[in-house]
């Protein structure tokens, strides 16, 4: 009996001196960790932690990263990593939405309307140390077409396998297969990252996917460090890097589930710059005048969407949608519900971008006139209706609790179904909705991309055109937009269609968002773009 | 050899319940409305694309055909491949593992450290102060959500007295110690890294004792009345009667032959911990498998889901198991039938 009781004084004593030597750490602003013996000084633990080091900078967020294949993936988290790891012919910079020159030094364009030539950098250099050549671009276009996955969807229909010619090392022609006005502008989203052909030696049968899933072959500004899946992401300055390499010598991507945590964090100073999804619009609130901490304000071309199923009765009715348009209270919504953060807009092309059309009409909130309507269509008895949104999103179920007591004054019984992601994508997906809110942001920003999907009858269901909306007049301007290069001419094609769904309203767009991200006051340099809000240009940051 | 008789025996019996846990699982899972395809493709892949990932993942099939190509492909020792994270399933339980398991041996060492000797003062000293004192104790670790007094202890540890960190396993400037059990605290240890052990240490204390705060409670209420029924008992009069000072007695003699509900509970909350911590790690970005399960819910990842369950049905039967073989050794009386 005495072996028992001596065991449990023993465990008592190990945990006394276990917690006795570990509390000595401070947890603080001030924070620096260097090795408390000269044992085990191993280079890395000799780096300041937290901010007090201008060369490391913290950045979180609570979207777990899936992987890092730029070809196969479709998630904010992996691109904002691999945007840095990898370079593109044309990339953006700062708060600039048009291409500037990143491998290709100039390109020409097309004098048939489809052969594009473009003249590489020779100084660029993958990580390996070898050049970045016409053959690596070729590869990493193939490769994007035979994954199929997200990245393919901007290149399909556009390029095929028998698009590339090779003139010499440096220099190489890509032909359409028929005129995509956009085309330079795909080739600056993370989907145009151009990835070492050495890659083909580690294809196996999934064409290197699972190779390249936690890997980096890229030539970009910063390469990978190490990764602690859920955890942490380390990315160092590539010291040998071919264009103008990083002040920030290394760059920590931190998994905070809990945002909640994440505030803290940022508070204490141990955290420089957040996620710009990861706070709700009254928590920024309540961050504003934060000791040390800034909320950065900047136009966004985030788009909310209502859509609504026009081959699902009555919403069939011009009349219904008009009057249904008439009852969304937008000022509520943009002053209660986003508390300032987001503007009015008639249609799907974001104010500030090429294309967008002032003059559509708008519909005030008027709930005499929407009965009217209502009235007009013969539904003035009413009838119920269902909105799906997806959980675990404060400000679209906070929009649809909105619309129900709005609706409820015109006689339309809304009820609110909060459902899964993969179960709203499948619901709204496949057509069987009535209302559902989405939202939206273009890779990159072309009138094409926002329409196309929105409104061509080709993106039905998929596609995410999830009005369901047919229009064979509005199918023409969006064909005859992507052949048109005249900028004067496609600019026109876009207003008309913006005129045009506004009247038919298969869609009603409540705001465009301002984007809002909490940092610290001592961050320079970070420059919001507002179609890739992902992205933080971790290669021109300093700290201060 | 009555023993090894057993173990085999129930180790055997294992079987039938894994195959029971793969088939709910398994048909459970698949009647989440929604397509895997879709998913995996990405938002802007176009329908031929999904086509032709569903024809290559197998979803064509009819269920059942494809619950006997995935108990093929486990039985040979496959679990799959993830469409969330391109790897192998395997790698990514290797990957998010040890840190749950690693956070739930931590939180059930301190719930044995504290609730079992505030259990037995409790029973001893019923009705007094103490008594009093270590019921409501238990009672609010028992009713306080964890993700709650998560937050509360983060404002007081980590914001106000600045002495614990936030978030995470490590401190951001370290790296983790050379992969062996892929438990921090373990590794760092066997390599003889001394930082990183530390820091390892003080980055599990908030994540464990909020684990904790519950099983302490459940722990020390089931000692309390497993103590008190022992405690009436003749032979524990007797040994106070022998002069047995009240540490030996009440440790030695009633704590042994009070200790079956106690394991049996434990056995169960440790379960619970190993599969129920994702609020916990949550709140501390604890990179485990409760995070990495929800993740896989959301993206459809079905061997994901799969090997996640049977991880966890596996740790669950085994310690059980364990907990059954360790009534005999603390009261031989008992036999294995």
């Amino acid at each position: 009996m005495r072996k028992n009781n001596f065991a449990i004084k023993m465990l008592v004593l190990a945990l006394t001196v276990l917690l006795a030597l570990a509390g000595c750490n401070k947890y603080n602003e001030e924070t620096t960790k260097t090795p408390t013996d000269g044992k085990d000084n191993q280079p890395k633990q000799t780096e300041k932690a937290g901010s007090g080091n201008p060369d490391v900078f913290n950045y979180a967020t609570n979207q777990d990263i899936p992987h890092l294949d730029p070809h196969g993936t479709s998630s904010n988290t992996s691109f904002r990593v691999t945007y840095m790891l990898y370079d593109r012919l044309v990339t953006y910079d700062g708060t600039d939405t048009e291409i500037k020159p990143q491998l290709a030094e100039k390109w020409d364009l097309p004098e048939d309307g489809v052969t594009y030539t473009f003249y590489l950098n020779k100084n660029a250099k993958f990580h390996d140390g070898t050049p970045v050549t016409a053959e690596a671009v070729k590869y990493s276009y193939t490769r994007a077409l035979k994954i199929g996955k997200s990245a393919a969807g901007q290149f399909n229909g556009v390029i095929d396998e028998n698009s590339f010619e090779i003139i010499d090392e440096h220099t190489i022609k890509i032909k359409l297969l028929k005129p995509f006005s956009p085309f330079l502008k795909t080739l600056g989203t993370v989907f145009g990252n151009i990835v070492n052909p050495k890659l083909s030696e580690h294809e196996g049968n999934d064409n290197g996917e699972a190779y390249l899933a936690d890997k980096d072959m890229g030539s970009g500004p910063f390469v990978l460090d190490s990764w602690a899946r859920g955890q942490k992401l380390v990315l160092k300055a590539n010291s040998d890097y071919w264009g103008e390499v990083p002040k920030l010598k290394t760059v920590n991507v931190q998994i905070v589930n809990e945002p909640a945590t994440a505030r803290l964090m940022l508070e204490k100073g141990e955290l420089d710059l957040l996620d710009d999804t990861m706070l709700s619009p009254d928590v920024l609130k309540q961050l504003e005048g934060a000791d040390g901490i800034e909320i950065l304000k900047s136009p966004g071309y985030a788009i909310d969407d209502i859509s609504m199923n026009i081959e699902k009765k009555p919403l069939d009715n011009v009349k219904v949608r008009q009057a249904i348009a008439h009852a969304v209270n937008y000022d509520s919504i943009i002053n209660d519900v986003l508390l300032g953060a987001g503007e009015r807009i008639g249609g799907i092309i974001p104010k500030g971008m090429f294309g967008y059309n002032d003059a559509v009409k708008l519909y005030d909130f008027d709930l005499e006139k929407a009965k009217e309507l209502l009235k007009e269509a013969g539904q003035e008895k009413g009838f119920k209706l269902e909105i799906a949104i997806s959980e675990n999103n404060e400000v679209r179920k906070n929009i649809a609790v909105m619309l129900q007591s709005d609706f409820k004054k015109i006689g339309i019984d809304l009820e609110i179904k909060s459902l899964a992601w993969p179960t709203y994508l499948d619901l709204v997906t496949s057509g069987k909705h009535q209302l559902a809110i989405g939202g939206w942001t273009p890779d990159y920003a072309d009138p094409d991309y926002n329409l196309w999907y929105f409104a061509h009858s080709s993106s039905k269901g998929p596609g995410f055109n999830l009005a369901f909306y047919d229009n064979k007049k509005v199918d023409q301007l969006l064909e005859e937009g992507r052949q048109t290069v005249d900028e004067g001419r496609r600019e026109e094609i876009y207003k008309e269609i913006q005129a045009i769904m506004a009247e038919e309203v298969p869609y009603i767009f409540p705001s465009q968002r301002k984007v809002q991200v909490p940092v610290r006051t001592w961050v320079k340099g970070f420059e919001i773009n507002p179609m890739n809000t992902w992205y933080v240009p971790f290669q021109k940051i300093t700290k201060d | 050899m009555d023993a090894l008789r057993y173990i085999i025996k129930r180790l055997l019996l294992m079987f039938p319940i894994l195959f029971g846990i793969t088939v709910l699982t398994f048909f459970i899972s698949n009647t989440i409305p929604g397509d895997p395809a879709r998913l995996a493709a990405g938002p802007h892949a176009d329908a031929k694309v999904i086509e032709e990932l569903r024809e290559t993942m197998g979803l064509n099939k009819p269920l059942y055909v494809q619950y006997g190509t995935y108990m093929n492909n486990l039985v040979h020792g496959d679990f799959g491949f993830s469409n969330f994270s391109h790897q192998p399933v395997i790698e990514d339980i290797k990957a998010y593992f040890p840190a749950t398991l690693e956070l739930t041996l931590f939180s059930m060492f301190i719930t044995i450290l504290i609730g079992i000797p505030f259990g037995v003062i409790s029973a001893n000293k019923k009705d007094k102060i103490a008594d009093q004192f270590t019921r409501v104790m238990s009672l609010m670790g028992v009713a306080m959500p964890a993700f709650w007094l998560g937050i509360l202890l983060l404002l007081f540890f980590y914001l106000q007295l600045g002495i614990l960190p936030g978030s995470g396993r490590l401190d951001t400037g370290l790296s983790p110690p050379v992969t062996i059990t892929g438990m921090y605290t373990l590794d760092a240890l066997l390599s003889g890294n001394w930082t990183v052990f530390q820091s390892a240490i003080i980055h599990l204390i908030l994540p464990a004792i909020t684990q904790a705060a519950v099983t302490i409670g459940m722990i020390t209420r089931m000692t309390r009345s497993s103590m008190l029924e022992v405690l009436k008992s003749d032979y524990v009069r007797t040994a106070y009667a022998k002069g047995g000072t009240d540490t030996r007695v009440l440790y030695g003699h009633a704590l042994r032959n009070g200790m079956m509900p106690i394991l049996t509970l434990l056995g169960m909350t440790f379960g619970h911990s190993l599969g129920g911590s994702v609020l916990v790690e949550s709140v501390f970005s604890w990179p485990g498998l409760g995070k990495y399960a929800v993740n896989a819910i959301t993206y459809l990842d079905f061997p994901a889901v799969m090997a996640v369950t049977m991880l966890i049905a596996i740790l669950f039967i085994t310690v059980n198991l364990i907990i059954d073989i360790l009534y005999q050794v603390i009261d031989p009386r008992l036999n294995y039938d």
